[in-house]
């Protein structure tokens, strides 16, 4: 049920996505919003078809064709996937959470420190806090990234990559 | 070839990685390291599949329908000599045909007008959206959405800023470099981290190698028949524009299962037939799917979508310019496909059993690392910060399409066409509206005009052909 609850959610952003896209549409001369609503209209009607399945997916059963897997045939011939980790619903959303955090993280630290330093304390707080391994896996390999973007950015390529608001800021 | 062999990433995850890393290069190199990533990634990804019963790419999981039931049986170095060596056989067989194919493949192009590539255009996105996994609908739709991320960004017919909500950012529009690397790359390593798989392949061993690697080799000359069938249809498949690797090893094995006769019960026990069809067809497909790539810039698949990225990178277009020019940059591609496939098979055999180590490789070991590459290889691309939120923020959005089944392939492909689209819109209404052409009356916007309507139209007959009028809609 929550799984369906948040199929229809996604479904329900891409429609806000175009529907955003609609009204940034409207502002556009005559000329200049042709081929725009040429996508536009076609792709909102089919978002709002896929949520009224999503809605009710007991028509979608009875209809099968809505739910059309490939026009081959090839998921009635595909094998079972190799069994995946079971999980709660509860820890798999803990980890989603958990993982999106590190992923926001990463902009964050590059935009503050630069790439150079954000992308190997990246890896040494993932590996260390997030991974639980022991240090010197996690010093060795955030030296090796550092060693590697340094000799291939910096020492081979003479790239003046983004020095980071935090050293600029602190006038290092 | 290291990539295919890790379940859950692939050859285009690090095609995807690679482009940024390209950039300062010459575009030679850079077509001689993407033909060999596209055929480096095609038979590795088949050895997991044969050993962990867990396809290193979608492709592969035809093979292991009998591929493991070998390997169960103490057969797996057979069933791996036999996928070398029909993968080897099968992508010169597909390399082969494409050499034959380009003196017709200049002359194809000169016959196409901005018409013409609409409706190309167009029949691409359709049959994208009907063949890929997921339903016609969410296909469709992601084509759409595929094409309006594509709009966004300074409109150089009416010079008006298009989306872009203020943003200096936004005024070049998406570029396809974080894009990809977030849709696929960043998604991938997502997924694996929320499923909390602890190693790659899910599995804490390695599998063990044995049978003989001489008498799975030799298997595919005394099947040489079902060999030469399975290439050629998969040759024919990986020239139809967007359809895949899985589309052709899967029509391949049925093939071979539909003309096995009374052997057809060995099927799915471990049956080499079953190994061979499905090898010889992917990587038939390979050298066939650059056909649409390299003629009419219409990609076949990820990969092909990304390979195109990278020649638009290095200022290439695909087309008339490519095929009549620079000939020699299509022959190297063409030829670093060849070796990289034959240098895939030959030292993936005796790489297998070592190889096999990584697949027990922990994800909570990998995942950073992949993810600090995907930022520097969206950040290098152009030094902008910016490019990692959007790669990071495609990644997010990439998981949830994988998540909830929606198709990605056609946002990306859409994404890539979507300037192609436009332009040759505007091109032929603008002819249109200048009695210049009669869009109506062309025979070859005719005829692909129809082959999209039964590409649409398709999912809803096979029902009615199946005696089961009643469920279509």
């Amino acid at each position: 049920m929550m799984r369906n609850n948040n199929r229809q959610l996604f479904t329900l952003a891409l429609l806000g996505f175009a529907a955003v896209i609609l009204y940034a549409t409207a502002g556009l001369s005559e000329v200049g919003r042709l081929v725009p609503l040429a996508v536009l209209v076609p792709t909102l009607v089919l978002l709002l078809v896929q949520l009224c399945l999503d809605v009710a997916p007991g028509f979608v059963q009875k209809h099968s064709l809505l739910e059309q897997k490939d026009v081959f045939g090839i998921e009635q011939m595909r094998p079972t996937p190799a069994e995946e980790a079971t999980s709660s619903a509860a820890s798999r959303g803990r980890r989603k959470l958990s993982v999106f955090a590190w992923v926001a993280m990463i902009p964050a630290l590059v935009y503050l420190l630069g790439p150079l330093i954000a992308l190997p304390l990246f890896l040494l707080l993932y590996l260390k806090v997030r991974s639980k391994e022991g240090w010197a896996v996690s010093i060795g390999m955030a030296v090796a990234m550092f060693g590697f973007l340094y000799g291939a950015f910096v020492a081979v390529l003479n790239l003046r990559l983004h020095e980071g608001w935090l050293w600029n800021r602190l006038g290092l | 070839m290291v990539f295919a062999f890790l379940p859950g990433l692939s050859g285009v995850t690090l095609m995807a990685l690679a482009i940024s890393f390209t950039l300062t290069w010459d575009p030679l190199p850079a077509m001689l390291l993407f033909g060999a990533l596209v055929g480096g990634a095609t038979f590795m990804g088949s050895v997991t599949a044969i050993l962990f019963n867990i396809p290193g790419t979608s492709p592969s999981a035809a093979t292991m329908i009998d591929g493991y039931p070998m390997a169960e049986q103490g057969l797996a170095r057979t069933a791996i000599g036999c996928s070398a060596m029909s993968s080897a056989l099968g992508s010169s067989f597909g390399v082969f045909v494409l050499i034959l194919l380009i003196p017709v493949m200049r002359e194809t192009i000169l016959a196409f007008g901005s018409a013409e590539f609409l409706m190309l255009t167009i029949c691409g996105l359709a049959t994208i959206a009907a063949v890929t996994r997921g339903s016609l609908i969410k296909g469709l739709a992601a084509a759409g959405i595929g094409l309006l991320i594509s709009f966004v960004g300074f409109d150089s017919r009416t010079a008006e800023l298009r989306y872009t909500f203020g943003s200096e950012y936004l005024r070049d529009g998406f570029t396809v470099v974080p894009v990809f690397l977030g849709f696929y790359a960043v998604a991938e390593v997502i997924h694996l981290a929320v499923t909390g798989r602890r190693t790659i392949s899910g599995k804490s061993r390695a599998g063990e190698l044995s049978g003989s690697l001489i008498d799975g080799a030799m298997s595919v000359f005394r099947h040489f028949g079902l060999f030469i069938r399975s290439s050629m249809i998969g040759t024919l498949i990986g020239m139809i524009p967007a359809v895949g690797g899985t589309v052709a090893s899967f029509v391949a094995y049925g093939h071979a299962v539909q003309t096995a006769g009374k052997d057809r019960g060995k099927f799915g026990r471990g049956d080499i037939r079953g190994v061979i069809a499905p090898e010889a067809a992917h990587d038939a497909k390979d050298g066939a799917s650059l056909v649409p790539t390299l003629a009419f810039g219409i990609p076949g698949s990820e990969g092909a979508a990304l390979l195109l990225a990278m020649m638009t990178l290095h200022g290439l277009a695909p087309g008339r310019e490519l095929m009549t020019n620079q000939l020699d940059l299509v022959f190297a591609l063409i030829w670093s496909l060849f070796f990289s496939n034959w240098m895939t098979s030959i030292v993936g055999v005796l790489a297998a059993g070592h190889l096999a180590q990584l697949t027990v490789l922990r994800t909570q070991l990998l995942a950073p690392v992949i993810f600090s590459l995907a930022a520097l290889g969206a950040f290098v691309y152009k030094n902008r910060i910016e490019d990692v939120v959007v790669a990071f923020g495609f990644g997010v959005a990439g998981y949830y399409f994988k998540t909830y089944g929606w198709p990605r392939i056609p946002l990306v492909i859409a994404l890539v066409l979507g300037p192609l689209f436009e332009t040759n819109l505007q091109i032929t209404l603008q002819l249109q509206r200048l009695g210049r052409i009669n869009f109506w009356t062309r025979p070859i916007v005719l005829v692909l005009g129809a082959l999209t309507v039964v590409t649409l139209a398709l999912p809803f007959i096979r029902p009615f052909k199946a005696g089961k009028p009643d469920k279509a809609l």
